[in-house]
This record gives structure tokens, C-alpha cells and sequence, in this order.
């Protein structure tokens, strides 16, 4: 027993090898799973943040080439003509002083005689703040023969800017001679209409307003309406431009 | 029971499993390094081609913003057009029928009708109040509320009234209800 403990001896050679065979293959498989927790797994997560990244990006890539294809493919002065058109339809500010000039026009053209007039301006605004539309009432006494009266109902519907007829009241009907249809007095209610324009465009990557066929169809229609132009504003009248440049070129 | 000798020594059967398990170590340190540079590559090599796909995607984005707002002219026609042709059709649904009414007016006139009083409502009902001078004027009269009725542009055409006065005239109340 004596002798074995004499005999063990502390081999250095023998401890140097042991760990460079054991030691470093395990200091390496340390070393791979502190990789694999430190760098793969973020780096992992990295590449699935910007995959979604990525896969946004190239939906809005496609959503802008459309948006680009179709702005490029829309012809800028058919737009133009359009929109002034439309606008002619239904003017973007409350202008009573061209309302009753129209009016005038319009129930005088048409051989019916005025009496009286009464108005309703509301609120004196260019543009109103609210989208949607505001009408403005215009009541006229009239008195007409039938024909000149039936003339200037079917004229009012087919003219520019839009106007509908709210209430027609009679009053007296005058006979006249045989064959022929009375003179009529009484009182017309018209309602012409106004609404404020849209204020901004949206996000580029917002797609473009849709215009379908019929609504077209209805732009067509009313190319054949007679338009009631207002008046031109006087020379040397200089516009100025404040706040907030506005995108909308009318 | 037979047993058999193993003439190996121990000290040799302790050195070969020794040898066994640094073997399995060293190649499993071997797969496991060899595994992770294929996966840190892979993984890098990934990072490096999305983060340059990001920079190439955000620059056609900014060009593709751009050739928009270059034609924002367009865009901003179209959205006009839009927002009048929403009111103009609303406009044009909320019309009433009064030019239909004035047609139908003209066409009940007979000679010798004389119109007293008239009333149009909204929805292209009308109400008329007349004289008739004879028994013709009404019969011609009756007979274009017919042709009238025959259109089926009116869910009922009623005489509310018809009197006779000693002179031989005819007062007629006459509804025509949409």
C-alpha cells in the first residue's frame, strides 16, 4: 500500500494533454451555444423584424405604382375640364351675389315675370367648414303664361350650377281665352347648393378616388346642361395666397 | 456457465474508452462549430442582403413619392371630381317632378277648361281645380285623364268632385296621386 502512494506521481504531460483533449472541444461547444444565444437568435429575430419591414415596404412600392401608373395614365386636361365643369355644377363657395344674378337670368330668359324676390343667404362664409352640402334658398313670385312657365321648369333642371326646384305654390290662375292655358302666378322655391372642397390629398400611399363608369356617364350629361357662367372678376385684381399652400389648383 | 477470458488488460480497456470519449467529444465539438459558422454565416449573410433590400426599397418609395407628387395636379383634379360628382348625384336624386307634372298638365288641356286653382306636390302629385264649359269639354277631359291613367305614371287618377250648376257648366276637382 505504501509502495502504490510512493509510487503516484503528479504528471504534468499527462494533465496537459487530458485538457487539450477534453478542455478545448467543450470550450468550444460553450463558445457555439453563447453564439448561438447571443448572435443567431437576435440576429434571427432581426431578419423576421425586417422581413415585415420589407414585406411593407413592397406593399406600399405597389400600392405607389398603381397610384403613379394610373396618375400618369389620366389625361391633365380632360381632368381639367372636368373638374371645372363639376365645379360649374356645384360651386366650392357660397356666392349669393351670383346666385341672384342666375336667378334673374334664368326666370327672365325664359319670358316668366318676376314680382318678387326673397332670399336666404344664411351664413355669409366662402367655405363653409362642413362637408357636406348647403343649399341656398331662393323664393321668386312669378307670373307666367304656361308655356314660359313649363319652359323655365324644364330649363332649371338642365342648367348649370345645379339648382332643384323645392316647392312650387300657385296662386292665382287666370283664365285667359279659349285654347290656350292659363296665366299662372305664385310663388317658385328654388335651392341651389354649395360645398367646400377637400382640404388635402391623403398619404401618397393612399389609392386614388374612384370614378365609375357612372359617374361618367353623369359627367357626360352634364356637358349637354347650359352653363350660367359667373361674372369675371375685374382686371388687376390681385390674388393672394395665405396660410397653407393649398394643393387644389382652382 | 461459460465464461468467457478477456485477455485485454484493464488498463488497456480503460485507455480505449478513453480514447472513445474524446473521440465523440472532438467530433461533436467538430459538428457543433462547424454548424454554428454555416448558421452565423447564413444568419449574417441574411441580415446584410434584407438590410440592403430595405435601403434599395426605401429609395424607390421616395422616388415613386416623388413622381406622385409631380402629378399631384392630377390628383388633386381626380379628388375633385370625386367629391362634386358625390354631391351632383345626390343633388340630382333629391330632384322633384315638376317638369313631368307641367307635361301632364298640358296634356289633360281641353278647349273650353278653365283652370282655377293648381297644386303640385313633391313627389309629382298634382291637384287641379277646373270648369268645364259643357258636357263635351269634360267628356275630352275624361278621355285624357284616360290616356293619362293608361301610361300607368300614377298609382291613382280621382275625381273628387264634379258638379253641375244650373247653367250647365261642370266643376271639377281632379287628383292625380303618385
Amino acid at each position: 500500500m505504501s509502495q502504490d502512494i510512493k509510487d503516484f506521481k503528479i504528471n504534468p504531460e499527462k494533465i496537459k494533454t487530458t485538457l487539450e483533449e477534453y478542455l478545448i472541444p467543450l470550450v468550444a461547444i460553450f463558445l457555439v451555444v453563447l453564439g448561438v444565444v447571443f448572435l443567431i437568435i437576435p440576429k434571427t429575430r432581426q431578419i423576421q423584424e425586417a422581413r415585415k419591414k420589407i414585406e411593407k415596404q413592397e406593399k406600399t412600392i405597389s400600392q405607389l405604382s398603381q397610384k403613379a401608373a394610373e396618375l400618369s395614365s389620366l389625361s391633365e386636361a380632360e381632368l381639367y375640364e372636368n373638374s371645372r365643369l363639376l365645379l360649374d355644377a356645384v360651386p366650392s363657395e357660397k356666392d349669393f351675389y351670383q346666385t341672384l344674378v342666375m336667378s334673374k337670368q334664368i326666370v327672365s330668359e325664359n319670358g316668366v315675370f318676376i314680382e318678387a324676390f326673397k332670399f336666404t343667404p344664411g351664413e355669409v362664409s366662402t367655405q363653409s367648414a362642413s362637408k357636406k352640402l348647403s343649399p341656398l334658398p331662393i323664393e321668386i313670385d312669378f307670373n307666367s303664361p304656361f308655356e314660359n312657365l313649363k319652359a323655365m321648369i324644364e330649363n332649371i333642371d338642365k342648367m348649370l350650377p345645379l339648382v332643384t326646384i323645392d316647392r312650387i305654390k300657385f296662386g292665382t290662375v287666370n283664365a285667359t281665352e279659349s285654347g290656350s292655358l292659363a296665366d299662372f302666378s305664385g310663388k317658385i322655391s328654388i335651392m341651389s347648393y354649395f360645398g367646400p372642397l377637400p382640404k388635402t390629398l391623403g398619404k401618397p400611399e393612399e389609392p386614388l378616388p374612384k370614378v365609375s363608369s357612372q359617374d361618367r356617364e353623369t359627367v357626360e350629361t352634364l356637358k349637354n346642361y347650359k352653363r350660367y357662367e359667373p361674372l369675371a372678376a375685374s382686371e388687376g385684381e390681385e390674388v393672394i395666397t395665405v396660410g397653407k399652400e393649398n394643393p387644389f389648383p382652382f | 456457465m461459460n465464461k468467457g477470458i478477456n485477455l485485454i488488460s484493464l488498463e488497456a480497456r480503460k485507455i480505449a474508452k478513453e480514447q472513445k470519449v474524446k473521440g465523440k467529444v472532438k467530433s461533436a465539438s467538430f459538428v457543433f462549430v462547424g454548424v454554428f459558422i454555416v448558421m452565423a454565416c447564413l444568419v449574417i449573410g441574411f441580415v446584410i442582403i434584407l438590410n440592403q433590400k430595405f435601403k434599395n426599397n426605401g429609395k424607390k418609395i421616395t422616388a415613386l413619392e416623388n413622381q406622385i407628387k409631380a402629378l399631384e395636379k392630377n390628383e388633386s383634379y381626380l379628388v375633385t371630381i370625386a367629391d362634386r360628382v358625390r354631391h351632383v348625384n345626390s343633388i340630382l336624386e333629391s330632384r322633384k317632378a315638376y317638369a313631368n307634372s307641367m307635361q301632364d298638365l298640358e296634356k289633360i288641356y281641353v278647349e273650353d277648361l278653365n283652370i282655377t286653382g293648381l297644386d303640385f306636390g313633391a313627389k309629382g302629385d298634382m291637384k287641379i281645380e277646373g270648369r268645364c264649359a259643357g258636357v263635351a269639354c269634360l267628356t275630352e277631359l275624361n278621355n285624357k285623364v284616360e290616356e293619362i291613367k293608361a301610361e300607368n305614371k300614377y298609382k291613382e287618377i280621382v275625381f273628387e268632385t264634379v258638379n253641375r250648376t244650373v247653367d250647365g257648366r261642370y266643376f271639377i276637382n281632379l287628383d292625380f296621386k303618385k
